[in-house]
């Protein structure tokens, strides 16, 4: 499937408009009267299509500040919310890159999520990297391992650790790169730059950079932290606003409240947004809104740790509009805009879609496919994949220990990072999930899906999911199409969110190359993180004993549209995305944590791509340093198709492993939890057996699926 | 026990090690900030990323400086622990032999990984015997030893081969970095300077489950071996005497 294919498979909603469009004639409506080239040049500079999205329902639904302990930047790309004895924040960023751009530009959302934690005085615990891209189908390989080893180095001098990267690989990405970053920083009682300032007519709004353009990202991070833990400690009153990748000045005008800002400018439009634009790289600056004397000290600050300072306007008392000062020639005068035509837009109510017969994606049916006829070869083909691939090779190369503190490194397969703060000696897990492929198929439950796999991540560590931050990156964006499918996807996170209870603590939007001659084509999608807490030693996920007993919780169905299964061994990505059934993840996640309390889980591992057989083999071969590998002898369901036990994708379903005495409380609380619950082998040494279809030597599958990815991204 | 920790301000190098220090040693550790910070410590030791390696060598040539100070202090025999970029400080600083450069094949590395005790007869490891068998992380892009044939001879004729990386079973290589020789860590002739390619500070919090999977806490012991030197020296002569 290409990307066109992607984009023309949604039809726009009935008499939808594209959102310029409606920026527009709203801004007609508002002024009266046609608009000038000037006022339509200023309107898309300050309201991009990319912001629109911001304004859609689903959004402010999720960006909803009235959360108990919850505190959230204007622009919502960073955010703090109560733990323990002190607040943890959490910042994402996002970049999309072409692959024959400089690799310096793959870690520029990592700096912007970094960017956007010093903005509230968070010392950063470290961030999660996911990478997507066309991969091993294409030419941007050699660019992959490029991005992540510019990413790591970012963070290895900035001093941050990466607790995990992922990647994505498929064709669709063409030669984009997207590289997506949730950063979690810590902020002990009383520290950081956590009381918001008002800000007042007359306030200054200043850009601050860490530096020159010129000065690596990592240095403009760190000297911006500093920066601002200088004026914290002298108690400059600043409010430090994260720009974002949607809109410059986006945050600006949603701090502003009923005032009025200024912009100074001089020349065109052209050069004041050249001037902003230099002044506001999102991944090495921040905006600061100050009171007049306060000034000085930022000047000082920034000359002191060798950031820059540059001061683009003020805030004003006659509310409601945007000046723009000191233009030329036939521009000359100012130029008003009113804020209104930046924040209004008809939000639609958006209830969950009811497919129709086909779904979105069409059909797919199991038995319009042909059986494999080798498993075994079936398993090596997929276990080869880069998609399903170990990520040792990965984590090892590019992630940090995180600190003093790591308590299961991602290494060992975890699916979570779980880390002990420094100051508060709170156990916090952190989990990265989306699938572009169920995103493209149906949006809704796509990003729905996203939620929930990162929860039941979590919950089989033993973690409770506290809050999400997501960064969702769409197609053009300058689309009825795209926006209609953005809002699908939003809403399926929004209701997922809602669901389970869960603060969106950061939300992060960005679209396709504006800058492509043909439309970007790559499935819209979410990077989801979960965050969640923990009171014990966390659940690990591997097998322990040989005799222990292999149980499946949750039902499993013939889902396959959508799967690794489907695209690798019949070329397809047509299809529904499996079920998802919120009260379900509820439930499981319930019983997980009821096990994992009561001491009954040897191991447990979520079900997610390449499903059950994926899962078995991760629980084997996905070990610590210095642990035996042990096998498994799994049977087959015979209520279904062999392939789709093995490979389908069904979602809430966890593979865990118990002492052979601790089946009958297993079985006891999922028949309270209404789990379905299936005992389906036993762990064994020396080999993997899927009844009589698959015999592997551990030693040849850990091979097999351990080299993969190296041997993948042409490093052997 | 007191140890002065030179690293870049503010950063998780020098959180991870106060916090390591403090809380799982019980020992005092305070940051060094300027010269006149590291006057009382019975320890210094080093850590950082390359640009705060850069600019702390650069400024060594001024008198005030407190890399002037740490390379004066080691100069004397006071005891100096360089890990990763402190490594490569204290080799630039010719506290140490040799240079640290980037990895080789790996670029980044993250990964416990297995060394053996070659020299047990040192400050450092007061409570290890020669050919132990100690687990630390690497976590570098730049962790290489490189040196003349001539120095890396005269290190093993000498003594100064403190760790070497060992493959632990089932493993195929353990020196990740491709390091000269395998060495993981080296000595000055005085035994006082310490240079590691490894981090015994995230090998030392045995409540943690990496640290736990690798036995005993080697990080630990390393910090104990010091602070143990420490006390039966201040039980023996002046404390002058040390620094």
């Amino acid at each position: 499937m290409r990307g066109g294919d992607l984009a023309s498979r949604s039809a726009p909603e009935a008499g939808s408009a594209s959102p310029a469009s409606e920026s527009l004639a709203r801004l007609e409506r508002a002024l009266g009267r046609a608009s000038t080239t000037a006022e339509r040049t200023f309107l898309q500079w300050l309201s991009p299509p990319s912001a629109e999205v911001r304004r859609l329902a689903p959004v402010r639904a999720l960006l909803r500040s009235d959360v108990d302990g919850l505190s959230r930047r204007p622009g919502g790309e960073v955010g703090t919310i109560r733990l323990g004895a002190g607040r943890l924040a959490i910042a994402v960023g996002s970049r999309l890159h072409v692959a024959s751009d400089d690799e310096s530009e793959a870690p520029a959302g990592l700096a912007q999520s970094l960017v956007a934690l010093a903005s509230v005085g968070a010392a950063p615990v470290g961030a999660q990297i996911v990478v997507y891209a066309a991969g091993s189908w294409g030419r941007t390989s050699a660019v992959t391992g490029a991005a992540l080893r510019a990413m790591s180095e970012l963070a290895v001098r900035a001093g941050v650790p990466l607790l995990g990267s992922s990647l994505h690989f498929a064709p669709e990405y063409g030669d984009s790169v997207i590289t997506d970053a949730i950063a979690i920083g810590w902020l002990p009682e009383g520290a950081g730059i956590e009381e918001e300032r008002v800000p007042a007519p007359g306030d200054l709004v200043v850009a601050l950079a860490g530096g020159p353009p010129d000065v690596p990202r990592s240095d403009a991070v760190v000297r911006l932290r500093r920066i601002l833990a200088d004026l914290a400690r002298d108690r400059v009153p600043v409010l430090a606003l994260p720009v974002g990748g949607a809109s410059l000045l986006g945050p600006v005008l949603g701090a502003i409240g009923s005032h009025g800002l200024r912009l100074d400018g001089g020349g065109d439009i052209g050069s004041v947004q050249a001037t902003v634009a230099r002044g506001l790289d999102p991944s090495r600056g921040l905006v600061l809104v100050v009171p007049p004397d306060a000034a000085v000290h930022i000047e000082a600050a920034a000359a002191d740790r060798g950031g820059r300072s540059s001061s683009l306007g003020a805030i004003e008392a006659e509310g409601d509009r945007v000046r723009l000062t000191g233009l030329g020639g036939r521009e000359s005068g100012d130029l008003l805009l009113p804020i209104a035509v930046l924040r209004e837009r008809p939000a639609p109510a958006h209830e969950r879609p009811e497919p129709d017969d086909a779904g979105e994606g069409g059909e797919l049916r199991l038995d319009q496919l042909p059986e494999p006829d080798d498993y075994e070869r079936t398993l090596r083909q997929l276990l080869r994949t880069p998609n399903l691939a170990s990520r040792r090779w990965l984590h090892e190369r590019f992630d940090s220990y995180a600190g003093a503190a790591t308590l299961l490194h991602p290494a060992c397969g975890a699916g979570a990072s779980i880390l002990r703060l420094r100051d508060g000696g709170e156990r916090v897990a952190l989990a990265l999930s989306g699938n572009p492929r169920f995103s493209a198929l149906d949006p809704y439950v796509g990003f729905g899906i996203a939620v929930c796999e990162g929860i039941r991540s979590l919950a089989t560590r033993g973690a409770r999911a506290t809050a999400l931050a997501a960064t969702a990156r769409f197609g053009r964006g300058d689309d009825a199409d795209t926006t209609a499918r953005a809002e699908k996807g939003l809403a399926g996170l929004r209701d997922a969110a809602r669901a389970f209870g869960l603060p969106c603590i950061a939300l992060g939007t960005g679209t396709s190359r504006s800058d492509a001659e043909e439309p970007v084509g790559f499935p819209l999608f979410p990077t989801v993180g979960c965050i969640g807490s923990l009171e014990r030693d966390p659940v690990t996920p591997w097998f322990k004993h040989a005799g222990d007993v292999v149980l499946l919780l949750g039902r499993s169905r013939e889902e396959i549209g959508g799967s690794e299964f489907a695209a690798i061994v019949h070329g397809s990505t047509e299809g529904n995305p499996p079920w998802i059934d919120f009260e379900a993840e509820r439930s499981l996640q319930e019983l997980l944590l009821t096990a994992a309390e009561r001491g009954l889980l040897r191991s447990a591992r979520s079900l997610a791509g390449g499903g059950l057989a994926l899962a078995v083999v991760e629980s084997c071969c996905a070990l610590p340093e210095g642990v035996e590998a042990l096998g498994a002898h799994i049977r087959i369901d015979e209520g279904m198709r062999p392939d789709a036990w093995l490979f389908a994708e069904s979602e809430a379903r966890v593979l865990v492993s118990v002492r052979r005495e601790s089946v009958a409380a297993m079985r006891e609380l999922a028949d309270t939890a209404s789990v379905p619950f299936a005992a389906i082998g036993e762990v064994a040494a020396g080999m993997l057996e899927f009844g009589e279809l698959i015999s592997l030597e551990l030693e040849e599958l850990r091979k097999t699926w351990g080299d993969a990815l190296g041997e993948a991204l042409g490093a052997g | 026990m007191r140890w002065a920790v030179v690293a870049p301000e503010d950063s998780a190098f020098e959180a991870d090690l106060l916090s390591v220090l403090r809380s799982v040693m019980q020992h005092r550790a305070e940051p060094a900030r300027a010269a006149g910070d590291v006057d009382l410590a019975d320890c210094v030791v080093l850590a950082g990323d390359a640009p705060w390696r850069e600019s702390f060598v650069a400024e060594a040539s001024c008198e005030e400086s407190l890399a002037h100070a740490v390379a004066k202090r080691a100069r004397r025999g006071a005891l100096t622990l360089g890990i990763g970029e402190g490594f490569a400080a204290l080799c630039a600083l010719d506290l140490l032999p040799g240079e640290i450069v980037s990895n080789e094949p790996e670029a980044f590395v993250c990964a416990m990984t297995t060394m053996r005790v070659e020299n047990a007869a040192n400050p450092w490891a007061q409570r290890a015997t020669v050919g132990d068998v100690w687990r630390m992380p690497l976590r570098t892009a730049a962790g290489r030893y490189r040196a003349e044939e001539a120095v890396l001879e005269r290190l093993d004729r000498d003594g100064q081969v403190f760790l070497r990386f060992v493959p632990s079973p089932g493993e195929a290589r353990a020196n990740r970095v491709g390091s000269d020789r395998d060495i993981a860590g080296i000595l000055n002739p005085g035994r006082n300077v310490l240079g590691l390619a490894v981090h015994p500070e995230h090998a030392a919090d045995s409540t943690l489950l990496h640290v736990q999977w690798s036995g005993a806490p080697s990080g630990q012991r390393l910090f104990q071996s010091v602070a143990g030197w420490v006390e039966e020296l201040l039980h023996q002569a002046p404390v002058d005497s040390q620094r």
